[in-house]
Protein backbone atom coordinates (compact mmCIF):
# COMPACT_ATOMS: atom_id res chain seq x y z
CA UNK A 1 0.00 0.00 0.00
CA UNK A 2 2.98 2.22 1.18
CA UNK A 3 4.17 2.15 -2.80
CA UNK A 4 0.46 2.67 -3.98
CA UNK A 5 -0.08 5.57 -1.79
CA UNK A 6 3.40 7.07 -3.42
CA UNK A 7 2.43 6.84 -6.91
CA UNK A 8 -0.77 8.67 -5.98
CA UNK A 9 1.34 11.53 -4.29
CA UNK A 10 3.67 11.56 -7.51
CA UNK A 11 0.44 11.93 -9.77
CA UNK A 12 -0.58 14.71 -7.88
CA UNK A 13 2.77 16.66 -7.98
CA UNK A 14 2.33 15.77 -11.64
CA UNK A 15 -0.57 17.18 -12.27
CA UNK A 16 0.19 20.02 -9.72
CA UNK A 17 0.53 22.95 -12.05
CA UNK A 18 -2.35 22.59 -13.61
CA UNK A 19 -4.95 22.48 -10.64
CA UNK A 20 -5.64 26.22 -11.68
CA UNK A 21 -7.57 25.34 -14.21
CA UNK A 22 -10.22 24.28 -11.95
CA UNK A 23 -10.94 28.10 -11.31
CA UNK A 24 -12.15 28.20 -14.48
CA UNK A 25 -14.31 25.25 -14.43
CA UNK A 26 -15.54 26.00 -11.32
CA UNK A 27 -16.28 29.85 -12.33
CA UNK A 28 -18.29 28.48 -15.26
CA UNK A 29 -20.21 25.57 -13.44
CA UNK A 30 -21.18 28.09 -11.12
CA UNK A 31 -22.48 30.44 -13.79
CA UNK A 32 -24.32 27.96 -14.99
CA UNK A 33 -25.87 26.53 -11.88
CA UNK A 34 -27.14 30.64 -10.94
CA UNK A 35 -28.73 30.68 -14.39
CA UNK A 36 -30.40 27.49 -14.86
CA UNK A 37 -31.56 28.03 -11.54
CA UNK A 38 -30.18 23.84 -10.78
CA UNK A 39 -27.30 24.19 -8.03
CA UNK A 40 -26.95 20.67 -8.64
CA UNK A 41 -25.91 21.18 -12.20
CA UNK A 42 -22.44 22.81 -10.86
CA UNK A 43 -21.68 19.31 -9.48
CA UNK A 44 -22.03 17.90 -12.40
CA UNK A 45 -20.41 20.09 -14.46
CA UNK A 46 -17.47 20.10 -12.49
CA UNK A 47 -17.91 16.10 -12.09
CA UNK A 48 -17.88 15.77 -15.86
CA UNK A 49 -14.51 17.56 -16.60
CA UNK A 50 -12.34 16.30 -13.64
CA UNK A 51 -12.50 13.17 -16.10
CA UNK A 52 -10.90 14.55 -19.56
CA UNK A 53 -8.20 17.23 -16.96
CA UNK A 54 -6.93 13.64 -15.61
CA UNK A 55 -6.00 12.52 -19.22
CA UNK A 56 -3.78 15.45 -18.92
CA UNK A 57 -1.95 13.53 -16.66
CA UNK A 58 -0.78 11.56 -20.17
CA UNK A 59 0.24 14.38 -22.19
CA UNK A 60 2.41 15.74 -19.38
CA UNK A 61 3.64 11.84 -18.97
CA UNK A 62 4.60 12.44 -22.65
CA UNK A 63 5.75 16.12 -23.40
CA UNK A 64 8.22 15.35 -20.05
CA UNK A 65 9.79 12.01 -21.13
CA UNK A 66 8.32 10.68 -17.29
CA UNK A 67 8.49 7.23 -18.70
CA UNK A 68 12.51 7.09 -18.13
CA UNK A 69 11.23 8.71 -14.42
CA UNK A 70 9.08 5.66 -14.09
CA UNK A 71 12.11 3.62 -15.44
CA UNK A 72 14.35 4.35 -12.51
CA UNK A 73 11.72 4.79 -9.54
CA UNK A 74 11.45 1.86 -7.41
CA UNK A 75 7.75 1.23 -8.21
CA UNK A 76 5.95 -1.48 -9.36
CA UNK A 77 3.99 -1.17 -12.75
CA UNK A 78 1.24 -2.49 -10.75
CA UNK A 79 1.42 -0.13 -8.27
CA UNK A 80 1.69 2.82 -10.76
CA UNK A 81 -1.19 1.62 -12.75
CA UNK A 82 -3.79 0.88 -9.51
CA UNK A 83 -2.23 4.57 -8.11
CA UNK A 84 -3.38 6.46 -11.31
CA UNK A 85 -7.10 5.13 -10.64
CA UNK A 86 -7.07 5.93 -7.31
CA UNK A 87 -6.04 9.35 -8.04
CA UNK A 88 -8.51 9.60 -10.57
CA UNK A 89 -11.23 8.67 -8.10
CA UNK A 90 -9.97 10.91 -5.54
CA UNK A 91 -9.81 14.14 -7.17
CA UNK A 92 -13.37 13.55 -8.57
CA UNK A 93 -14.09 12.76 -4.78
CA UNK A 94 -12.50 15.86 -3.96
CA UNK A 95 -14.21 18.09 -6.86
CA UNK A 96 -17.54 16.30 -6.05
CA UNK A 97 -17.12 17.72 -2.13
CA UNK A 98 -16.07 21.26 -3.19
CA UNK A 99 -18.78 21.65 -5.46
CA UNK A 100 -21.36 19.88 -3.53
CA UNK A 101 -20.47 22.80 -1.17
CA UNK A 102 -20.52 25.28 -3.59
CA UNK A 103 -24.25 24.05 -5.10
CA UNK A 104 -25.65 24.16 -1.28
CA UNK A 105 -24.45 28.07 -1.19
CA UNK A 106 -25.57 28.46 -4.87
CA UNK A 107 -28.82 26.90 -3.36
CA UNK A 108 -28.73 29.36 -0.24
CA UNK A 109 -27.95 31.87 -2.66
CA UNK A 110 -31.48 31.50 -5.18
CA UNK A 111 -33.47 30.97 -2.02
CA UNK A 112 -34.26 27.73 -3.56
CA UNK A 113 -33.41 24.52 -1.01
CA UNK A 114 -31.25 21.46 -2.20
CA UNK A 115 -33.96 18.95 -3.57
CA UNK A 116 -32.22 15.36 -2.64
CA UNK A 117 -33.45 13.82 -5.64
CA UNK A 118 -32.02 16.42 -8.12
CA UNK A 119 -29.17 16.18 -6.55
CA UNK A 120 -28.21 12.52 -5.92
CA UNK A 121 -29.60 12.19 -9.77
CA UNK A 122 -26.85 14.88 -11.36
CA UNK A 123 -23.85 13.61 -8.75
CA UNK A 124 -24.81 10.03 -9.99
CA UNK A 125 -25.09 10.47 -13.53
CA UNK A 126 -21.79 12.93 -13.52
CA UNK A 127 -20.02 10.09 -11.39
CA UNK A 128 -20.93 7.48 -13.79
CA UNK A 129 -20.04 9.12 -16.73
CA UNK A 130 -16.69 9.86 -15.23
CA UNK A 131 -16.08 6.20 -14.72
CA UNK A 132 -17.31 5.81 -18.44
CA UNK A 133 -14.78 8.11 -19.12
CA UNK A 134 -11.67 6.77 -17.36
CA UNK A 135 -13.03 3.41 -18.09
CA UNK A 136 -12.36 3.75 -21.57
CA UNK A 137 -9.33 6.62 -21.39
CA UNK A 138 -7.05 5.22 -19.28
CA UNK A 139 -6.46 1.77 -21.13
CA UNK A 140 -6.00 3.39 -24.07
CA UNK A 141 -3.50 6.13 -23.00
CA UNK A 142 -1.78 3.24 -21.14
CA UNK A 143 -1.03 1.45 -24.85
CA UNK A 144 -0.64 4.87 -26.85
CA UNK A 145 1.17 7.78 -27.12
CA UNK A 146 -1.67 10.26 -25.58
CA UNK A 147 -0.96 12.61 -29.07
CA UNK A 148 -1.60 9.85 -31.41
CA UNK A 149 -4.92 8.62 -29.45
CA UNK A 150 -6.44 12.10 -28.35
CA UNK A 151 -8.46 12.34 -30.64
CA UNK A 152 -9.60 8.91 -31.41
CA UNK A 153 -10.10 7.99 -27.47
CA UNK A 154 -12.85 10.50 -27.46
CA UNK A 155 -14.04 9.46 -30.21
CA UNK A 156 -16.80 6.53 -27.85
CA UNK A 157 -18.44 9.70 -26.26
CA UNK A 158 -19.29 10.97 -29.32
CA UNK A 159 -20.53 7.75 -30.35
CA UNK A 160 -22.86 7.59 -27.05
CA UNK A 161 -24.48 10.95 -27.79
CA UNK A 162 -25.10 10.14 -31.89
CA UNK A 163 -25.98 6.03 -30.61
CA UNK A 164 -28.12 7.78 -27.88
CA UNK A 165 -29.97 10.40 -30.27
CA UNK A 166 -30.91 7.47 -33.15
CA UNK A 167 -32.43 5.02 -30.74
CA UNK A 168 -34.23 8.06 -28.91
CA UNK A 169 -35.69 8.68 -32.35
CA UNK A 170 -35.91 6.00 -33.82
CA UNK A 171 -37.35 3.47 -30.62
CA UNK A 172 -39.80 4.50 -28.50
CA UNK A 173 -37.56 3.87 -25.26
CA UNK A 174 -39.30 7.04 -23.43
CA UNK A 175 -42.31 5.42 -22.69
CA UNK A 176 -40.05 3.16 -20.92
CA UNK A 177 -37.60 5.54 -19.67
CA UNK A 178 -40.73 7.08 -18.24
CA UNK A 179 -41.28 4.04 -16.31
CA UNK A 180 -37.36 4.05 -15.36
CA UNK A 181 -37.78 7.26 -13.90
CA UNK A 182 -40.74 6.44 -11.65
CA UNK A 183 -38.85 3.65 -10.30
CA UNK A 184 -35.74 5.64 -9.72
CA UNK A 185 -37.95 8.83 -7.98
CA UNK A 186 -39.54 5.94 -5.62
CA UNK A 187 -36.67 3.89 -5.07
CA UNK A 188 -34.25 7.09 -4.34
CA UNK A 189 -31.56 4.90 -2.76
CA UNK A 190 -31.33 3.47 -6.19
CA UNK A 191 -29.62 6.12 -8.11
CA UNK A 192 -26.71 5.84 -5.75
CA UNK A 193 -25.99 2.49 -6.08
CA UNK A 194 -26.61 2.50 -9.78
CA UNK A 195 -24.46 5.66 -10.77
CA UNK A 196 -21.56 4.73 -8.23
CA UNK A 197 -21.74 1.48 -8.22
CA UNK A 198 -21.63 0.85 -12.15
CA UNK A 199 -19.15 3.38 -12.21
CA UNK A 200 -16.71 1.73 -9.69
CA UNK A 201 -17.65 -1.89 -11.68
CA UNK A 202 -16.19 0.27 -14.76
CA UNK A 203 -13.29 1.42 -12.82
CA UNK A 204 -12.85 -2.57 -11.64
CA UNK A 205 -13.19 -4.15 -14.52
CA UNK A 206 -10.60 -1.24 -16.69
CA UNK A 207 -7.99 -1.57 -13.46
CA UNK A 208 -6.81 -4.74 -14.45
CA UNK A 209 -6.97 -4.32 -18.30
CA UNK A 210 -5.04 -1.11 -17.53
CA UNK A 211 -2.34 -3.29 -15.79
CA UNK A 212 -2.30 -5.97 -18.73
CA UNK A 213 -1.44 -3.40 -20.80
CA UNK A 214 1.10 -1.42 -18.93
CA UNK A 215 3.13 -4.46 -18.02
CA UNK A 216 3.93 -5.36 -21.33
CA UNK A 217 4.81 -1.41 -22.53
CA UNK A 218 8.87 -0.79 -22.75
CA UNK A 219 9.18 2.26 -20.32
CA UNK B 1 36.05 -8.14 -4.88
CA UNK B 2 32.18 -7.99 -5.44
CA UNK B 3 30.75 -7.25 -8.48
CA UNK B 4 27.87 -4.47 -8.63
CA UNK B 5 27.05 -5.60 -11.76
CA UNK B 6 27.00 -9.48 -13.55
CA UNK B 7 25.55 -9.29 -16.93
CA UNK B 8 25.80 -13.10 -18.38
CA UNK B 9 24.57 -13.23 -22.28
CA UNK B 10 22.26 -10.66 -22.51
CA UNK B 11 20.66 -10.87 -25.71
CA UNK B 12 17.53 -8.16 -26.84
CA UNK B 13 16.03 -8.67 -30.61
CA UNK B 14 15.00 -5.71 -32.31
CA UNK B 15 13.49 -5.46 -35.88
CA UNK B 16 16.41 -3.95 -37.20
CA UNK B 17 18.78 -4.05 -34.16
CA UNK B 18 20.34 -7.68 -31.87
CA UNK B 19 22.60 -6.79 -28.80
CA UNK B 20 24.24 -10.46 -28.89
CA UNK B 21 25.68 -11.75 -25.69
CA UNK B 22 26.76 -9.14 -24.41
CA UNK B 23 28.74 -10.03 -20.44
CA UNK B 24 30.78 -8.40 -18.13
CA UNK B 25 30.49 -7.52 -14.57
CA UNK B 26 31.76 -3.99 -12.77
CA UNK B 27 33.53 -4.42 -9.36
CA UNK B 28 32.58 -2.54 -6.38
CA UNK B 29 34.30 1.24 -5.83
CA UNK B 30 35.50 1.13 -9.47
CA UNK B 31 34.26 3.26 -12.65
CA UNK B 32 33.42 1.29 -16.07
CA UNK B 33 33.35 3.20 -19.21
CA UNK B 34 30.50 1.70 -21.45
CA UNK B 35 31.76 2.38 -24.55
CA UNK B 36 30.70 2.43 -28.15
CA UNK B 37 29.59 4.18 -31.08
CA UNK B 38 25.96 5.66 -31.65
CA UNK B 39 23.71 3.02 -31.81
CA UNK B 40 25.70 -0.12 -30.59
CA UNK B 41 23.31 -0.76 -28.16
CA UNK B 42 24.32 0.77 -24.90
CA UNK B 43 21.29 2.04 -24.46
CA UNK B 44 19.81 -1.05 -24.79
CA UNK B 45 22.11 -2.44 -22.60
CA UNK B 46 21.26 0.08 -19.66
CA UNK B 47 17.49 0.42 -19.74
CA UNK B 48 17.79 -3.70 -19.89
CA UNK B 49 19.58 -3.68 -16.72
CA UNK B 50 16.57 -1.03 -15.34
CA UNK B 51 14.03 -3.39 -16.86
CA UNK B 52 12.96 -0.96 -18.51
CA UNK B 53 12.65 -3.44 -21.15
CA UNK B 54 12.26 -7.30 -21.63
CA UNK B 55 15.52 -8.91 -22.45
CA UNK B 56 15.37 -11.99 -24.92
CA UNK B 57 17.67 -14.02 -23.16
CA UNK B 58 20.63 -14.29 -20.12
CA UNK B 59 21.17 -12.69 -17.01
CA UNK B 60 21.48 -9.61 -15.24
CA UNK B 61 22.54 -9.26 -11.64
CA UNK B 62 22.91 -6.05 -9.54
CA UNK B 63 23.98 -6.29 -6.24
CA UNK B 64 23.76 -10.06 -6.54
CA UNK B 65 20.33 -9.84 -6.98
CA UNK B 66 17.64 -10.32 -10.03
CA UNK B 67 17.32 -7.81 -11.56
CA UNK B 68 13.95 -8.48 -12.47
CA UNK B 69 12.99 -10.53 -9.35
CA UNK B 70 14.30 -7.84 -7.25
CA UNK B 71 13.70 -4.84 -8.71
CA UNK B 72 12.45 -2.17 -6.43
CA UNK B 73 14.84 -3.64 -3.95
CA UNK B 74 17.79 -3.03 -6.52
CA UNK B 75 16.40 0.29 -7.55
CA UNK B 76 16.33 2.00 -4.33
CA UNK B 77 20.16 1.69 -4.39
CA UNK B 78 20.53 2.80 -8.33
CA UNK B 79 20.40 5.85 -9.83
CA UNK B 80 20.25 6.89 -13.35
CA UNK B 81 21.35 9.99 -15.40
CA UNK B 82 20.64 10.20 -18.90
CA UNK B 83 21.28 12.72 -21.25
CA UNK B 84 18.07 14.65 -21.23
CA UNK B 85 16.15 15.62 -18.03
CA UNK B 86 12.81 12.92 -16.73
CA UNK B 87 11.57 15.40 -14.39
CA UNK B 88 8.23 17.66 -14.89
CA UNK B 89 9.88 20.78 -16.61
CA UNK B 90 7.14 23.04 -14.54
CA UNK B 91 8.62 21.83 -11.22
CA UNK B 92 11.27 23.83 -9.53
CA UNK B 93 14.35 22.59 -8.37
CA UNK B 94 12.51 22.66 -4.64
CA UNK B 95 9.31 20.26 -5.82
CA UNK B 96 11.67 17.67 -7.74
CA UNK B 97 13.00 16.73 -4.20
CA UNK B 98 9.20 16.71 -2.75
CA UNK B 99 7.71 14.94 -5.32
CA UNK B 100 10.75 12.50 -5.49
CA UNK B 101 12.39 11.83 -1.61
CA UNK B 102 9.65 9.53 -0.51
CA UNK B 103 10.35 7.03 -2.83
CA UNK B 104 13.88 6.41 -1.38
CA UNK B 105 14.66 5.08 2.00
CA UNK B 106 17.99 6.33 2.08
CA UNK B 107 16.89 9.92 0.82
CA UNK B 108 18.63 12.89 2.71
CA UNK B 109 16.94 16.02 2.21
CA UNK B 110 20.54 17.69 3.76
CA UNK B 111 22.70 15.71 1.58
CA UNK B 112 20.30 17.32 -1.58
CA UNK B 113 20.10 20.72 -0.41
CA UNK B 114 24.25 20.00 -0.14
CA UNK B 115 24.84 19.11 -3.53
CA UNK B 116 21.99 21.74 -5.02
CA UNK B 117 24.04 24.54 -3.37
CA UNK B 118 27.56 23.42 -4.59
CA UNK B 119 26.32 22.48 -8.12
CA UNK B 120 24.70 26.39 -7.53
CA UNK B 121 21.43 25.28 -8.84
CA UNK B 122 18.58 27.99 -8.19
CA UNK B 123 16.01 26.01 -5.77
CA UNK B 124 13.16 28.42 -7.27
CA UNK B 125 14.19 28.06 -10.80
CA UNK B 126 12.11 25.37 -13.23
CA UNK B 127 13.38 22.39 -14.13
CA UNK B 128 12.49 24.35 -18.20
CA UNK B 129 14.80 27.48 -17.26
CA UNK B 130 18.00 25.38 -16.22
CA UNK B 131 20.69 25.16 -19.09
CA UNK B 132 21.71 21.44 -20.11
CA UNK B 133 24.76 21.64 -17.71
CA UNK B 134 22.13 22.11 -14.93
CA UNK B 135 19.64 20.13 -15.68
CA UNK B 136 22.71 17.43 -15.45
CA UNK B 137 23.98 18.51 -12.34
CA UNK B 138 19.98 18.36 -10.74
CA UNK B 139 19.61 14.77 -12.32
CA UNK B 140 23.03 14.06 -9.91
CA UNK B 141 21.75 15.53 -7.15
CA UNK B 142 18.72 13.56 -7.07
CA UNK B 143 21.02 10.45 -7.66
CA UNK B 144 23.54 10.77 -5.13
CA UNK B 145 21.12 12.21 -2.27
CA UNK B 146 19.81 8.59 -1.56
CA UNK B 147 23.08 7.83 -1.50
CA UNK B 148 22.91 4.99 -4.46
CA UNK B 149 25.44 2.47 -4.57
CA UNK B 150 25.58 2.33 -8.36
CA UNK B 151 25.44 5.04 -10.55
CA UNK B 152 24.26 4.67 -14.45
CA UNK B 153 25.24 7.47 -16.48
CA UNK B 154 23.87 7.25 -19.87
CA UNK B 155 25.67 9.59 -21.98
CA UNK B 156 25.61 12.39 -19.85
CA UNK B 157 28.04 14.22 -21.41
CA UNK B 158 26.45 15.15 -24.50
CA UNK B 159 25.92 18.64 -25.83
CA UNK B 160 27.38 19.48 -22.39
CA UNK B 161 30.73 21.74 -23.09
CA UNK B 162 34.09 20.68 -22.01
CA UNK B 163 34.45 22.47 -18.85
CA UNK B 164 30.98 21.62 -17.35
CA UNK B 165 32.23 17.95 -18.25
CA UNK B 166 35.23 18.42 -16.61
CA UNK B 167 32.95 19.20 -13.70
CA UNK B 168 30.94 16.14 -14.01
CA UNK B 169 34.26 14.33 -13.70
CA UNK B 170 35.24 15.50 -10.91
CA UNK B 171 32.00 15.26 -9.10
CA UNK B 172 32.35 11.61 -10.27
CA UNK B 173 35.86 10.94 -8.54
CA UNK B 174 34.47 12.40 -5.40
CA UNK B 175 31.02 10.52 -5.80
CA UNK B 176 33.23 6.88 -5.63
CA UNK B 177 35.89 7.81 -3.22
CA UNK B 178 34.52 6.53 -0.27
CA UNK B 179 34.91 2.90 -2.59
CA UNK B 180 31.80 1.46 -1.61
CA UNK B 181 29.72 2.96 -5.01
CA UNK B 182 30.25 2.17 -8.60
CA UNK B 183 29.48 4.12 -11.47
CA UNK B 184 28.93 2.39 -15.33
CA UNK B 185 29.40 5.62 -17.62
CA UNK B 186 28.33 5.06 -20.64
CA UNK B 187 29.22 7.72 -23.65
CA UNK B 188 30.60 7.97 -27.24
CA UNK B 189 32.38 10.90 -26.03
CA UNK B 190 35.55 8.37 -25.01
CA UNK B 191 38.19 11.27 -23.89
CA UNK B 192 35.99 11.69 -20.56
CA UNK B 193 36.58 8.01 -19.90
CA UNK B 194 40.19 8.14 -20.39
CA UNK B 195 40.50 10.30 -16.94
CA UNK B 196 38.36 8.60 -14.61
CA UNK B 197 37.35 5.02 -15.93
CA UNK B 198 38.98 1.93 -14.41
CA UNK B 199 37.58 -0.42 -16.45
CA UNK B 200 36.35 -0.47 -20.15
CA UNK B 201 33.28 -2.35 -21.62
CA UNK B 202 33.25 -2.09 -25.79
CA UNK B 203 30.27 -2.83 -27.80
CA UNK B 204 30.48 -2.63 -31.33
CA UNK B 205 26.89 -2.91 -33.25
CA UNK B 206 25.32 -5.15 -31.07
CA UNK B 207 28.52 -7.14 -29.65
CA UNK B 208 30.90 -7.04 -26.89
CA UNK B 209 34.45 -6.02 -28.52
CA UNK B 210 36.09 -5.93 -25.14
CA UNK B 211 35.72 -5.18 -21.06
CA UNK B 212 38.28 -5.67 -18.62
CA UNK B 213 40.71 -3.17 -17.14
CA UNK B 214 40.85 0.38 -19.05
CA UNK B 215 45.18 -0.40 -18.72
CA UNK B 216 45.09 -3.52 -20.35
CA UNK B 217 42.96 -2.58 -23.34
CA UNK B 218 45.10 0.32 -24.00
CA UNK B 219 47.90 -2.76 -23.41
CA UNK B 220 46.57 -5.48 -25.85
CA UNK B 221 46.53 -3.13 -29.13
CA UNK B 222 48.57 -0.83 -31.12
CA UNK B 223 47.94 1.79 -33.33
CA UNK B 224 50.55 1.28 -36.27
CA UNK B 225 51.65 3.47 -39.08
CA UNK B 226 53.39 2.81 -42.21
CA UNK B 227 54.83 3.50 -45.78
CA UNK B 228 52.52 1.84 -49.31
CA UNK B 229 55.15 -0.33 -49.43
CA UNK B 230 54.56 -1.50 -45.90
CA UNK B 231 51.14 -2.66 -46.24
CA UNK B 232 51.67 -6.70 -47.09
CA UNK B 233 48.56 -8.79 -47.58
CA UNK B 234 48.98 -10.93 -44.62
CA UNK B 235 49.45 -7.67 -42.28
CA UNK B 236 46.62 -6.44 -44.35
CA UNK B 237 44.31 -9.21 -42.52
CA UNK B 238 45.79 -8.77 -39.25
CA UNK B 239 45.07 -4.94 -39.04
CA UNK B 240 42.00 -4.08 -37.25
CA UNK B 241 40.18 -0.73 -39.19
CA UNK B 242 42.40 0.12 -41.70
CA UNK B 243 42.92 3.47 -43.72
CA UNK B 244 44.78 3.72 -46.58
CA UNK B 245 45.62 6.99 -48.12
CA UNK B 246 48.45 8.31 -50.47
CA UNK B 247 51.37 8.96 -47.64
CA UNK B 248 50.75 5.44 -46.38
CA UNK B 249 48.05 3.41 -44.00
CA UNK B 250 46.91 3.04 -40.10
CA UNK B 251 45.35 1.12 -38.19
CA UNK B 252 44.82 -1.13 -35.24
CA UNK B 253 46.47 -4.61 -34.32
CA UNK B 254 46.39 -6.50 -31.30
CA UNK B 255 49.74 -6.44 -29.11
CA UNK B 256 50.12 -9.81 -29.80
CA UNK B 257 50.75 -9.92 -33.48
CA UNK B 258 53.23 -6.99 -33.43
CA UNK B 259 56.00 -9.29 -32.74
CA UNK B 260 56.23 -9.78 -37.11
CA UNK B 261 55.85 -6.36 -37.90
CA UNK B 262 58.93 -5.03 -39.63
CA UNK B 263 60.90 -2.52 -38.00
CA UNK B 264 59.64 0.76 -40.59
CA UNK B 265 56.32 0.69 -39.47
CA UNK B 266 55.68 3.06 -36.43
CA UNK B 267 53.63 1.43 -33.52
CA UNK B 268 52.02 3.69 -30.72
CA UNK B 269 49.59 3.52 -27.86
CA UNK B 270 46.33 3.90 -28.90
CA UNK B 271 43.33 6.09 -27.27
CA UNK B 272 40.21 4.80 -26.39
CA UNK B 273 38.90 6.95 -29.37
CA UNK B 274 41.34 5.54 -31.55
CA UNK B 275 40.38 1.88 -30.87
CA UNK B 276 36.68 2.91 -30.94
CA UNK B 277 37.05 4.28 -34.77
CA UNK B 278 39.04 1.27 -35.45
CA UNK B 279 37.08 -1.12 -34.58
CA UNK B 280 34.19 0.92 -36.00
CA UNK B 281 35.28 0.44 -39.46
CA UNK B 282 35.85 -3.33 -39.40
CA UNK B 283 34.25 -5.66 -41.71
CA UNK B 284 31.95 -8.00 -40.14
CA UNK B 285 32.04 -8.45 -36.15
CA UNK B 286 34.99 -10.41 -35.73
CA UNK B 287 36.75 -9.57 -32.95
Amino acid sequence: MGNVLKSIRLDNYILKAYYKAFIVVYVIAIIIGIIAKIPALTVAIVVVITAPFIGTYFSVYEKNNLSKLYGILPLGKFEVVIGRYLYALFLSIINGIVSGILAYIISLFLNKGMDRLTFITYLSASFLYFCLFIAVQFPIYFKYAFSKVYIFSNLPFYLVFVIGAYILNKTDILKSLSQIIQYFTSHQNMIWVTGIGLGLILLIISCPLSYLIYKKNEL
Amino acid sequence: MNNVIEIKNLCKNYKDFSLNNISFSLPTGYIMGFVGQNGAGKTTTIRLILNMTDRTGGDIKIFGMDNIKDEQKIKQDVAVVFDDIYFVKNWTVYEVEKALKSFYVNWSSTLYSQYVSSFHLPVDKKVKDLSHGMKMKLMLAVAMSHEAKLLILDEPTSGLDPVARDELLEILSAYISDGQKSILFSTHIVSDLEKIADYITLIDKGNLFYTGTKDYLLESFFVIKGGPDDLTNPLREKIIGLTKNNTGFSGLMPASEMKHLSKEIITETPSIEEILVCISKREGNHG
